[in-house]
């Protein structure tokens, strides 16, 4: 990050060198950090006042808690919200438990058949077998309760919401840039405020996970209306359609398909909070994957976490299949099969009712949950030195150096030094914001822990990238790395980070080394994929000339495929970035320190202050990460360019 | 054919011959080779042969010439498998079968050097949609071809310098390719073909997506090229005016197969089946054809030796204006006054016709 000022240019007389140098923020900002340095070396490092906003905070929190009971904006708002969800999801619990697990299967086979077709009412079928042959039935239909309700206002908010902005710019407009925040805050961050407003329980977890799982499909609904061709359109008007019938027959059959993606998304973004969600008193699977990760049960964080998988296996491709390619005539219309799966519900609750339904056959003969443990123990134990000696090399050889390096300096070294990087990369405006930042974390008396996450970050990211962008070469230059790859990365992209908690705990334990390790493993597939996809994508004509040239592998790839996919490339180390922030904070929940360890003590602690104070720093990390990762792209790109225009 | 078979006929011809292409085939698709060397899928029409195999002919045993210094033109219609043919003339596109020597290369047999050689001294392909990187100066997409040769700088921007001067884009030299028109980008297309100065240059269409004026100039600057630098070219395309403007030969492709490759004047005159006489009908003839085409040895000595003399260059149309106001036959002669034939006006209107001489 702190590279070396480059040096300037054999200038041709004085004078215009002094003026260059002055136009270098990087001399500028070394000189200042000199004076300063030399300055304030006699200065203590600690700061003589700190920012108290914990204290404003649970000054706030406390009001609240006396004054919840008869304000009416609980009374009337935040309070039926909440009866609302418990009651959705109570209401959900006792008939999925009426219907016993005979019932559920019929129910959701049907169900699964009539939406989608026969395939895909096995494969749900399967998952939810699975749930009971791994013992975490009662727990299962608890998560699927809440994730059925999630998802459901989920899209109930997000699907209008898309289709507004989708047909009026200026809605469009005005919410863009809070789903763009919204995509770079960390899930811990939306747990406080929700438990400040609704106090522990599901109805905050739920909401939470509403509140994260919305975005994507307001994005891609927005998306699908805004690409309409404007000819259907026209046509439909040209024929005398109202808006609705404008909505109803061009632009949401047009929009399906990107609306359908939206909802894969938000499906997948509701399963990854299950267990974070935990953490504000949502129960089910997520906490018991909780539980087994924070008492290095594997066992049984395991079997919750498959549990998790089958459900988000159920909801996917349930959901993903209900929406037909192509009208296929039915024998059977949607109301016929409507009135199909409500035939199959009494039935169901008789099936329910009988005796086979209060057991789960098999459970006890095959015991999975003890196999689990005993196959883990076999796996990990001989494996034992390794991880050791991997986990010791990256503490003493990186980790700890890296950290006492940064933690040596004091804290407005680092935030000039960033400051600088923001001048050169983004913009004087924005260095002045990483300055206030920076400013804000040390005074927040929360820099000794940014730190240690962000070295963990910086150490993850870049290890992320040494093993993808090589990855995704070889996978863009040869179809027998791609072919077998890619469905591998499909997998790997839509499970959930803490999937990768789970055998990285079994195999190194708890603390920072872990944390990474599943972050890197969690982190991989968009950067490989992108880095693929974005050399694959040069425009065949463009390789076709190089080649008609007589270039050799090398030179075509060095001249044409990596300028040509750089941007596509620099996309991909921006999003593994923030998914490397996203993913060392939730590591927090295996004891990585830093803000996602703060975050976890201060959720199930219930210290709301410290609480949004850590909050308040992931996201300036967060913001300042993501804008420098992604200008970084287009500052070489300009760079280049105007080194080629003068030279 | 061995290959030392090959190289003896390619040393006897080398010569006049820069291209040599015989029994060409190209078939996309699972188990290509197989459709070629079993005699009865061989003989099967493209559709039965998709229907039955899976596989699509795109180029089926093509063979030609093309000496140093010509313009060989090949037309036909969308899909007919032009692009096809002259792709797989640098191995761009691996040929199933058949045997391409170019410059005395055997392209089929060359291993990766010896293409990648070929590719960079002897042939350069100009592309319909430029294949311009985008990335790079006017300049520096010239001198791609000498770049990847390792030829260092400064000799290689000289030399950019030329070409680019010779297709009068020197103002433009430091531009990026989309500061450009479309014209102004093919000629940076040519630049960079000719700027490895190959012998033979390869060009796909290279006007089409041009507009009209544009195209009549780049037509004249692509025979100025023959002209001052003799280039060997073969030229893709499927308007029959260019074909029959630019070509000195021109071939008719039909679904892979050549139909008939000729002279403008054959092609008019005596075009070998229906598809090319439909593909000639709607030419304005009396544009196209010359005195030269026309000329017909004298036959019952009708013609005076002293009848009027004409350039064999001049275009049917002056012919006509000639036989307006005087129907005595005129003598054709080339630019050193020699007599190639006469033309007389029953000659004369019947091409117009577009029928055979009487
Ligand atoms: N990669 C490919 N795979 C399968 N079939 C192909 C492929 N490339 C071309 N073809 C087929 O080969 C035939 C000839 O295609 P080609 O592109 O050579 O035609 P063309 O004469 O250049 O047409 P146009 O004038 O439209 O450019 C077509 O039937 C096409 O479908
Ligand atoms: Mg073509």
């Amino acid at each position: 990050m702190t590279a070396a000022p480059p040096a300037p240019e054999s200038a041709g007389s004085g004078r215009s060198a002094v003026t260059t140098a002055l136009r270098d923020p990087w001399l500028v900002v070394g000189v200042a950090l000199l004076a300063l340095a030399a300055l304030a070396s006699g200065a203590a490092r600690e700061l003589p006042w700190q920012l108290p906003l914990a204290r404003w905070v649970d000054d706030v929190d406390q009001w609240i808690i006396i004054n919840r009971g008869d304000h009416p904006l609980w009374q009337h708002v935040l309070e039926p919200i909440s009866d609302g969800v418990a009651l959705i999801v109570a209401e959900l619990d006792a008939w999925l438990g009426l219907l016993g697990w005979p019932g559920v299967l019929l129910v959701v086979g049907v169900l699964a058949w009539r939406v989608a077709h026969l395939r895909v009412a096995a494969v749900a079928v399967a998952a939810l077998a699975g749930l009971g042959l791994l013992g975490v039935w009662d727990e299962g239909m608890r998560t699927l309760a809440q994730m059925l309700t999630a998802v459901g206002l989920s899209l109930a908010l997000g699907v209008p919401i898309g289709i507004l902005a989708g047909r009026r710019p200026a809605v469009a407009a005005a919410i863009r840039p809070v789903l763009d925040t919204m995509q770079i805050i960390p899930a811990y961050v939306y747990l406080l405020p929700l438990l400040v407003l609704f106090r522990i329980g599901d109805p905050a977890g739920i909401l939470a996970t509403v509140i994260y799982a919305t975005p994507p499909v307001v994005r891609l609904t927005t998306l699908g209306i805004q690409r309409v061709p404007e000819p259907a359109l026209e046509a439909g008007r040209s024929l005398g359609a109202s808006g609705r019938q404008l909505l109803s027959s061009v632009e949401l059959p047009h929009a399906l398909r990107s609306i359908r993606v939206g909802i894969n998304q938000t499906i997948m973004m509701a399963l990854a909070m299950v267990v974070i969600a935990s953490l504000i008193g949502a129960t089910g699977l997520g906490l018991e994957v909780l539980r087994g990760l924070q008492t290095l049960d594997v066992g049984r964080a395991t079997g919750a976490g498959i549990g998790i998988v089958l459900i988000a296996v159920l909801l996917d491709r349930v959901t993903w299949s209900a929406f037909p390619r192509r009208t296929v005539p039915r024998r059977l219309g949607p109301a016929g099969s409507a009135l199909l799966v409500a035939a199959t519900i009494p039935v169901g609750l008789a099936l329910g009712a009988t005796p086979v339904a209060t057991e789960v056959p098999l459970v006890g003969a095959l015991d999975l949950a003890t196999r689990i443990d005993v196959a883990v123990d076999a796996i990990v134990e001989p494996l034992r030195p390794v991880t050791r000696a991997v986990s010791d090399a990256l503490t003493v050889g990186v980790l700890r150096p890296l950290l006492a390096a940064v933690l040596a300096l004091p804290w407005w070294v680092i935030a000039a030094a960033v400051a600088g990087l923001a001048w050169r990369v983004v913009s004087p405006r924005f260095a002045l914001f990483a300055v206030v930042a920076t400013g804000l974390v040390a005074l927040l008396g929360l820099w000794d822990d940014a730190m240690n996450t962000f070295v963990q970050v910086a150490i993850a990211a870049v290890l992320t990238l040494a093993l993808a962008l090589p990855l995704g070469l070889a996978a863009a230059l040869s179809d027998r790395v791609e072919r077998p790859l890619r469905p591998i990365l499909d997998t790997m992209q839509t499970l959930p980070a803490f999937c990768y908690l789970i055998p990285v705990v079994a195999l190194f334990g708890v603390g920072r080394i872990p944390g990474i390790i599943a972050t890197i493993v969690y982190a991989m597939p968009p950067a490989v994929r992108l880095t693929s996809s974005g050399i694959r994508g040069v425009a065949p004509e463009v390789v076709e000339a190089a080649r008609s040239q007589g270039v050799t592998t090398w030179q075509l790839l060095r001249t044409v495929q990596l300028p040509l996919a750089r941007p596509t490339i620099l996309l991909g180390v921006n999003q593994t970035t923030m998914m490397v922030l996203a993913s060392i904070v939730i590591a927090g929940l295996v004891g990585a320190g830093g803000l996602g360890g703060d975050s976890v003590f201060a959720l199930q602690q219930g210290e709301v202050g410290l609480g949004v104070e850590v909050g308040a720093a992931i996201v300036l990390l967060g913001i300042v990460l993501d804008r420098l990762t992604q200008s970084l792209g287009a500052a070489s790109d300009e760079r280049t360019r105007a080194q080629l225009r003068t030279g | 054919m061995s290959s030392a078979q090959i190289a003896s006929q390619v040393s006897a011809s080398a010569e006049q011959t820069a291209l040599d292409c015989r029994g060409l085939w190209k078939v996309f698709g699972p188990r290509a080779d197989r459709v070629v060397a079993d005699p009865e899928l061989r003989a099967l029409p493209k559709d039965a042969l998709r229907e039955r195999t899976g596989t699509v002919v795109a180029v089926r045993d093509v063979s030609f010439r093309v000496h140093h210094g010509e313009i060989f033109v090949v037309m036909g219609l969308s899909g007919s498998g032009k692009s096809t043919l002259v792709r797989c003339l640098p191995r761009l596109i691996e040929p199933t079968a058949g045997a391409i020597e170019l410059a005395g290369h055997d392209v089929l047999a060359a291993g990766p050097a010896e293409l990648r050689d070929v590719r960079r001294r002897v042939c350069s392909m100009v592309f319909q949609h430029f294949g311009l990187l985008p990335n790079r100066r006017v300049r520096d997409n010239v001198a791609y071809g000498l770049e990847i040769q390792g030829v260092d700088r400064r000799t290689r921007y000289a030399r950019a310098d030329e070409v680019i001067e010779l297709v009068e884009l020197t103002d433009f030299a430091t531009a990026y390719p989309d500061q450009l028109s479309g014209g102004m980008k093919q000629r940076v297309g040519l630049a960079r073909a000719l700027a490895n100065d190959p012998q033979v240059l390869l060009l796909d269409e290279p006007f089409s997506a041009l507009d009209p004026l544009i195209r009549a100039d780049m037509q004249d600057e692509v025979l100025r090229l023959q002209r001052e630098l003799g280039k060997t070219m073969v030229f893709i395309t499927h308007d029959l005016r260019e074909a029959l403007r630019l070509g000195d030969r021109v071939a008719v492709m039909r679904d892979g197969e050549l139909v008939q490759v000729g002279t403008a004047a054959e092609l008019l005159s005596s075009p070998a089946d229906d598809y090319v006489r439909d593909f000639t009908r709607d030419v304005p003839r009396a544009l196209v054809l010359t005195a030269g085409d026309l000329a017909r040895p004298a036959g019952d000595g009708g013609q005076a030796a002293g009848a009027e003399a004409i350039g064999d260059d001049v275009l049917l149309r002056e012919v006509l204006g000639h036989f307006a106001h005087d129907d005595r036959a005129l003598r054709v002669v080339d630019d050193r006054g020699a007599t190639l034939g006469w033309v007389d006006r029953a000659t004369a209107l019947s091409a117009v016709a577009g029928e055979p001489a009487p």
